[in-house]
């Protein structure tokens, strides 16, 4: 039977993963989304789930869906994916990977094979797994199993396959609601006080079972022990009984009264032990009762019935805002705990933050080192580039003298060389002129790529030849034309890399000794080529006014550069606009401002930015105000100068300020 | 006729030279444009389409001014004119996470890292400019040539019969 149903099916998702937990999660989460539509299988390895693979090809099943975990033991996902795409059983399989462990190289390798759909990373949520599933199986059924799409229509994308949903939900909520106003109308009619209700139970009980013996126990005695068997009730007829349970080894008393009469009922209806403690607080009187008698009452007098109940949701009622009383009180301990667990927190953040800060800042040296040994390197390479660029030119100059057309090719190349690049639109808009000239839109592409860009240059270049003849010289002059352009990409980029390596050396000067003739520009830019790979979506506007070379520890200063665009660049969540103005205020000092437009900073905490550990509240502004401008402070401080913060909404400017000639010399040398 | 247009987005022109001069290969056959940044990729996609010439490939670098290569691939799915297109980021710098956002979010197709090789490149552009006109192109033979001959002959095979 279990067989024609996997027929019946027709379709299967696996999941793999080799953690039981994980694995279990998703197979529940993938089952959530489809239901008893589809088998969810679970593999705990990609072995598993091939030899699982064979098993449904057998018996006819095809896979909609596999989710796989990168890191497993033996064959990885990755592999798993490919493994599918390899079958043709599998190969419309829709393939995702779900993962923390992934990197580009593994993705690539799956993306390039087509053999990944999706990636989701862990934790998922229950809602984009879903969406994932939803759209994944969509495309599944629409391409590889089109008539099959109307019976699993529900989960399909609802765009592709629009329909009514029945609301059986709502049908549930409406009888809900009638089960609701049933009770309430019960509780309405009871309007008779608590004693009224408790003296009428009393006195129906004892005329019903003809006045049975009562009880007296002294104060301090227990009437039913928490957890102990209950097979009495007591209806309580003078004193005080208190309400206790043990937790933790401690008596913890819940309700001082019993807040009814009739004690141990609710223990006894439901066969359990006793959930409380009964102790006597005064000398009492009870009447002792087993269920029994107590139905022997009630049939009796079946108005008893009545009163036993609502006594009963008044006890409870009692009860229950007791414990509601209770929940507030936890509730506000709860809250001190949090306040003093968030404080905690707080502080092991300030330590992260100062930690991340001090690896930044090693980090930072470490590179230093490293890119100047690189800079160093790369000096000779690419000057050999750049010399022999030169010489081919030179001597390709030499050899087209001696050529037929010589001139004309020579002026090709030479066009590559100096001209300067046109916009990719404009080279659009010569080439639709040129195709409009000649008529042919592939002899306007060979023009171009031949350095001929205007109806001018063509009449220049052929006169009025035309056929085999041009055909010849155009397939020449594009050679030469060409050649020129790679040989000025090979002197552009080489020139590149030398000023890449230039703005290095600048910045990771270690030096100890103070230099003098220092250019700031040279620090600022080299700073700024440092985080060009996060500044993509950051305009930088530079006005840089004349400055006098200054005496600094180079290192140092371009430190402070580095500290300063972080916060500011992180502040702007590297996105927006820093502003970088420098000027010489007097004869004896330079001053620098930079200047982001990131959210502000608020003028009460404005004072503190240069405090150690100084970080805003709410984070707000949720910038590492940590130890990064306190270091700026001690080395500007160091050299004579100053720095300053000004702040407003969208404008923060940093401003350090800095003596020509330093008191570093009096210092240090 | 109408060309398929393979269109290059790479804002550094001696990168742009390399990979289009590259491509000639295909231009026999193919339309190919280049746009140096987002926004004149989209002015291409518009006079490719006045010309009604679909764009097959779009070969786009990943760190763009002003934007990031995978999104401009997000963006150019949800058009109908690039929909259709097989779209490859060809980058050196698009980490994991961007990555990730273009498998998912624009079906990229494939990731071809700098510095390239030009039979790499070959190989990759004939394979998705094969996909591409199988799945969007009636007649096949003009591109048995230069693209996957076998392929696209078997394709146009399996499709004569029912029409």
């Amino acid at each position: 039977m279990s067989s024609d149903d996997n027929k019946a099916t027709g379709y299967a998702i696996i999941c793999v993963d080799a953690e039981p937990d994980a694995l279990a999660a998703l197979r529940h989460d993938v089952g959530e989304f489809c239901g008893p539509r589809m088998d969810v299988h679970a593999c705990a390895s990609a072995e598993q789930a091939l030899a699982l693979v064979e098993e449904l090809a057998t018996a006819g099943i095809r896979v909609a869906l596999i989710l796989t975990e990168q890191i497993l033991p033996g064959i990885s996902g990755v592999d798993l994916l490919l493994a599918f795409r390899e079958r043709p059983e599998t190969r419309a399989t829709r393939k995702v990977l779900v993962s923390t462990g992934m990197d580009v190289l593994d993705l690539s390798r799956a993306l390039n094979a087509g053999a990944l759909h999706r990636t989701i990373g862990k934790p998922w949520t229950c809602e984009g797994l879903g969406d994932c599933a939803r759209s994944l199986l969509t495309s599944f059924f629409v391409h590889h199993a089109p008539h099959e799409c109307d019976r699993f229509k529900d989960l399909l994308d609802a765009n592709q396959f629009p329909r009514a949903f029945a609301t059986a939900r709502h049908q549930q909520r409406a009888a809900n609601l009638h089960i609701k106003t049933l009770t309430q109308s019960f509780l309405a009619n009871m309007d008779m006080s608590d004693e009224e209700v408790e003296n009428a139970l009393g006195a129906g009980i004892d005329e019903a079972l003809g006045e049975p013996p009562q009880q007296h126990h002294p104060a301090g005695s227990i009437l039913l022990r928490q957890g102990e068997p209950a097979d009495t009730i007591y209806v309580l007829v003078s004193g005080n009984v208190q309400l206790s349970r043990t937790a933790h080894g401690r008596e913890v008393v819940l309700h001082e009264h019993a807040g009814g009469r009739i004690i141990g009922l609710l223990s006894l209806a439901r066969r359990q032990r006793a959930f409380y403690t009964w102790r006597a607080t005064t000398d009492i009187t009870v009447l002792p009762l087993s269920l029994e008698r107590l139905e022997a009452a009630l049939q009796t007098n079946p108005v008893l019935s009545g009163y036993l109940v609502t006594s009963l949701i008044r006890t409870m009622a009692a009860r229950s805002k007791r414990t509601a009383k209770l929940l507030v009180e936890v509730e506000d301990l709860n809250g001190k705990l949090r306040g003093e667990r968030d404080q905690l927190a707080n502080i092991l953040q300030l330590l992260e933050d100062s930690q991340a800060q001090l690896v930044e800042s090693q980090k930072m040296a470490t590179l230093g080192q490293l890119s100047a040994g690189v800079a160093h390197e790369l000096n000779n390479p690419t000057a050999a580039i750049q010399r022999a660029a030169d010489f081919i030119r030179e001597d390709l100059g030499t050899l087209l003298e001696e050529l037929p057309d010589g001139d004309k090719l020579a002026a090709a190349m030479r066009s590559a060389l100096t001209r300067e690049p046109l916009s990719t639109a404009e080279q659009r808009k010569r080439r639709a002129a040129l195709s409009r000239l000649v008529g042919d839109d592939a002899l306007a592409q060979r023009l171009v790529k031949a350095g001929i860009q205007t109806p001018e240059e063509y009449r220049s270049s052929f006169g009025r030849s035309s056929g085999k003849k041009r055909d010849r010289l155009l397939d020449r002059l594009e050679r030469y034309h060409q050649l020129g352009l790679s040989l000025r990409n090979i002197s552009t980029c080489s020139k590149r890399v030398i000023a890449i390596v230039d703005s290095l050396r600048s910045y990771t000067r270690a030096d100890e000794t103070p230099v003098a003739d220092v250019n700031l520009h040279e620090g600022l830019e080299g700073t700024l080529l440092m985080f060009s790979h996060a500044t993509r979506e950051v305009e930088f506007v530079k006005e840089y006014g004349d400055l006098p070379p200054i005496e600094c520890h180079v290192g140092e200063i371009n430190q402070v550069w580095t500290n300063i665009v972080s916060n500011a660049l992180q502040a702007m969540h590297n996105k927006g606009i820093l502003r970088i103005e420098t000027d010489a205020p007097d004869a004896d000092h330079v001053r620098v401002r930079i200047i982001d437009n990131g959210p502000g900073i608020p003028p009460e905490d404005l004072d503190r930015v240069f405090d150690l550990n100084f970080t805003t509240k709410q984070g707000h502004a949720n910038f590492g105000l940590g130890m990064g401008l306190t270091i700026c402070r001690q080395i500007v401080a160091h050299h004579g100068g100053t720095i300053e913060a000004a702040s407003q909404p969208s404008r923060t400017c940093l401003t350090v300020v800095l003596p020509v000639r330093s008191q570093l010399g009096s210092n240090g040398g | 006729m109408n060309r398929v247009t393979i269109l290059c987005v790479e804002d550094e022109p001696e990168v742009r030279d390399a990979l289009v001069r590259d491509l000639d290969a295909f231009a026999a056959v193919f339309r190919i444009e280049a746009a140096e940044d987002a926004e004149d990729a989209l002015t291409v996609v518009q006079e490719c389409a006045a010309a009604r010439d679909p764009i097959g490939l779009i070969l786009c670098d990943h760190m763009l001014p002003g934007k990031l290569g995978a999104d401009l691939l997000v963006e150019l799915k949800d058009k109908p004119e690039t929909a259709p297109a097989r779209k490859v980021l060809v980058t050196g710098q698009a980490g994991l996470e961007d990555t990730i956002k273009a498998v998912n979010n624009a079906d990229l197709d494939h990731y071809i890292a700098k510095p390239w090789t030009r039979e790499a490149l070959h190989d990759v552009v004939r394979k998705y400019l094969t996909d591409y006109v199988i799945d969007e192109i009636d007649d096949l033979l003009p591109y048995v040539s230069l693209l996957d001959g076998p392929r696209l002959l078997e394709a146009q095979k399996d499709r004569s019969p029912h029409e």
